[in-house]
């Protein structure tokens, strides 16, 4: 199994195994790139998730989400919503660079197909939060050649985590936020499925702050937090297990159940956007009565990878604080990283007493 | 404002303005019959003077000045959505070139359209907004967060598919320009931005600049709105014929609020075979005009205001209203449409603190909703009537729905 931060206190994140990089690229086929743009008061950058190998022949995929208080963008939403059937990246972005990262997007799918059709990424992904906390993002230095740099960058194997991407200028629960990933290996009868999070956490006050069923924020001395007036916790959740978009909308809501545990959404400002899909199906050429023909796991099978979504999700909120370094940003402006150190005492602390 | 009209009054009313539409269309009819005999006659060059592809954009009309006035409900002033106070439309149209296409040069048709939707700061002082996805195959941007937050904070942006992000871009520029406490004490704004597929010209090339949007919003206006093929509708078709913004309004009687129902399209949408005026199979009867167009199912975008004090669940109400007059035109709204519609209402003005809402009762929310279909059906057809031939890419000709044929065919079935 794959080596925890602060492994060795048994955290519960739960019963399933992780896969083997205990990451979203545990989903074959899915690759995943950074770019980070740090200059003096700006400290962003762009994350992209790319559903599919590179390789891939142009197929549809099947799709679901869950909005919970949805302050930011979540561009694609009609299609998302209405058909469940994209092939597109997915960005996280600065929501002032929405619009650039949008038009990056586009310029990517017109060379995989003219007229965009869906099946070569129309329409854009591009989820949006705010990072003034650290960056100035009035300052809208990110372009349409960061979106297409950070897909060319995007690989397979072990993800980059932390104060990196698109979580560069975040800050999670007072400290310094980024982005964390995760997930989980299901066996169900001779098949092994995963499901893979990236979560890119910025969400949460220092109180707030949750871990293994420990108020570990409330407890944890100085420094001070660093205030974040507008959270958001945005996350992407992959399976290769063959679901259609009914069950990968309730495998993001067990997403947004999974950030809970870390304390999420605790705070009535929180915004949590969540996007789920499967590459168990690639929906390519339909019969000559126009129809396709699925195999999907039965209700009962699919129970377990809903569990499996719920920890991995937690654990990619841990991961993105775990791994995050103290970033000195906009106006002098300080998010530390979370004390390890002191969280492992409060928790051997906490345990003892109890 | 004007008494809610009878059957009675409406026939009447139908019957003088059909007289009025005779003599106006008397000429365009001529003109039509000329061009057949010059064809016949090999005249090529008086041919090309009055075949549809040279009739000038001053030929073409509003759906009631030809008589057909559509529904009980009498419009506003303007019968535009500008006729619900405070709203301003804006457009800036791009056309050059011609022929074969050649991405980043052109043909150019294309554009972006703006709605105001009030005089004021929206950004300070956000309006209830509702939404209705009648088939997603379409984009509009600031959806999520309007929708939780049931308020719309930015103008409404139409425009061509490949434009979204350069437009969402400079709203954002218009918008820090205007609150520079954007980013700084004030949150970060969503702007609205809906697309059509704007087939006619080089989509790829992105022609759009930021520039372009400051200016659809500086030129916006109250008053009559421009219709047909300008602003984000320049490069649109509608029922196999050139379509692109198109606007209408509804006001209710003063014992039903006296509220004003306004609708502003940008059409682009739907099959000839389907297209029906008035309850009249007016597309087939033009099936053949002046040759069949391929069927491809595109896109709508419908934005409705009004000023009666609704509730964002009650404006979302509003928004499958829509869909209905969408319907008596005839569109099906197939697989490949993107018909996204969005209503928002001035009559309350959210700032900041406010905590004091005042909301239409569910007694004359069914005017309403009546409203809003009759201003969607003829919306969505001054889209048509409004908007001339145009030549595309590729030397491709969309044909403008032909205004003398129309109304003999409204004749015909005993409509005009």
């Amino acid at each position: 199994m794959h080596k925890r931060p602060l492994g060795d206190l048994n955290i519960g994140l739960g019963d399933y195994p992780t896969g083997a990089l205990n990451a979203i690229t545990d989903v074959a086929g899915v690759h995943v790139g950074h770019v980070t743009v740090r200059d003096g008061d700006v400290n962003t950058g762009v994350t992209v998730v790319v559903p599919y190998a590179e390789e891939a022949e142009n197929a549809l995929y099947f799709w679901g989400k869950y909005l919970v208080n949805s302050q930011g963008e979540m561009t694609g939403i009609q299609v998302l919503e209405d058909f469940g059937l994209l092939a597109s990246p997915i960005f996280m972005v600065n929501l002032m660079s929405v619009g650039r990262i949008y038009n990056g997007a586009l310029t990517y799918a017109f060379t995989r197909g003219k007229g965009l059709p869906t099946s070569g990424g129309w329409p854009p992904l591009v989820m949006g939060f705010d990072d003034r906390a650290l960056n100035d993002l009035r300052r809208r230095v990110l372009t349409e050649a960061h979106a297409l740099e950070a897909l060319e960058k995007a690989r397979s194997g072990p993800v980059e985590q932390g104060s990196v991407g698109a979580g560069t200028g975040a800050t999670a629960f007072g400290f310094k936020g980024g982005i964390g990933t995760a997930s989980r290996r299901v066996d169900l009868g001779e098949a092994a499925y995963h499901v893979g999070v990236l979560t890119l956490a910025h969400q949460g006050r220092r109180d707030d702050l949750v871990i293994d069923g420990i108020s570990v924020g409330q407890a944890l001395p100085a420094p001070s937090p660093l205030d974040n007036d507008y959270p958001a916790v945005l996350s992407v959740v992959a399976t290769d297990a063959p679901l259609t978009s009914r069950h990968l909308n309730l495998l993001a809501q067990r997403a947004a159940l999974g950030w809970t545990k870390t304390g999420s959404l605790t705070n009535p400002d929180d915004s949590g956007m969540a996007m789920a899909f499967s590459t168990g199906i690639a929906v390519r050429s339909p019969d000559e009565a126009g129809a396709y023909r699925l195999a999907v796991l039965p209700d009962a099978q699919v129970s377990a990878l809903y569990t499996a979504a719920g920890e991995a999700a937690t654990e990619s909120v841990l991961n993105a604080l775990f791994k995050a370094t103290t970033l000195t940003g906009r106006a002098g402006r300080t998010a530390e990283a979370l004390p390890l150190d002191a969280v492992r005492s409060v928790i051997e602390q906490r345990r003892n007493d109890g | 404002m004007k008494p809610k009209a009878t059957k009675q009054q409406t026939h009447r009313r139908r019957k003088s303005v059909a007289a009025r539409s005779r003599r106006r269309f008397f000429r365009t009819s001529l003109t039509g019959l000329l061009g057949g005999l010059a064809v016949l006659l090999g005249m090529k060059e008086m041919a090309a003077a009055t075949t549809p592809s040279r009739r000038r954009h001053d030929d073409r009309a509003r759906l009631r000045e030809m008589g057909i006035d559509l529904g009980f409900l009498p419009p506003g002033r303007f019968n535009a959505i500008t006729d619900v106070e405070g709203v301003r439309v804006g457009h800036t149209t791009k056309i050059s070139g011609s022929g074969e296409l050649s991405v980043g040069v052109g043909p150019v048709r294309t554009g972006v359209t703006v709605i105001m939707p009030h005089g004021g700061n929206i950004f300070k002082e956000n309006l209830a907004v509702g939404h209705y996805i009648l088939n997603g195959n379409g984009e509009m941007t600031g959806f999520a967060r309007d929708r939780a937050a049931g308020t719309l904070e930015t103008p409404i942006f139409l425009t061509g598919t490949a434009n979204v992000g350069i437009v969402y871009d400079a709203a954002l520029t218009y918008l820090l320009a205007e609150n520079p406490e954007i980013g700084v004490t004030a949150k970060t704004p969503v702007p609205v931005v809906a697309e059509c597929w704007d087939s006619l010209g080089d989509i790829e090339g992105r022609h759009i600049t930021e520039q372009d949007v400051l200016d659809a919003i500086a030129g916006a206006r109250r008053g009559p709105v421009e219709e047909g093929a300008v602003g984000g509708g320049t490069g649109m078709r509608s029922y196999g014929f050139k379509a692109g913004i198109g606007t209408a309004s509804r006001v209710l009687a003063e014992e039903q609020g006296g509220y004003t129902v306004g609708v502003l399209v940008n059409a682009n949408h739907s099959a000839r075979r389907l297209l029906r005026i008035d309850g009249v199979p007016v597309g087939e009867e033009l099936l053949q005009y002046p040759e069949g167009e391929e069927e491809k199912s595109k896109s709508i975008i419908l934005v409705a205001a009004t000023d009666a004090p609704l509730l964002p669940i009650q404006l979302q109400r509003l928004c499958k209203r829509m869909s209905l007059g969408l319907a008596r035109t005839g569109s099906v709204s197939t697989h490949g449409s993107g018909d996204i519609f969005i209503a928002f209402s001035t009559a309350n003005r959210l700032a900041a603190g406010a905590d004091t809402l005042r909301w239409a009762g569910d007694g004359v929310v069914s005017s309403l909703w009546e409203a809003a279909v009759e201003a969607t059906e003829e919306a969505a057809l001054n889209a048509l009537t409004a908007a001339p031939t145009m030549d595309g890419a590729h030397g491709i000709v969309r044909h403008g729905l032909p205004l003398d044929r129309l109304v003999a065919i409204m004749k015909k079935y005993n409509r005009l």
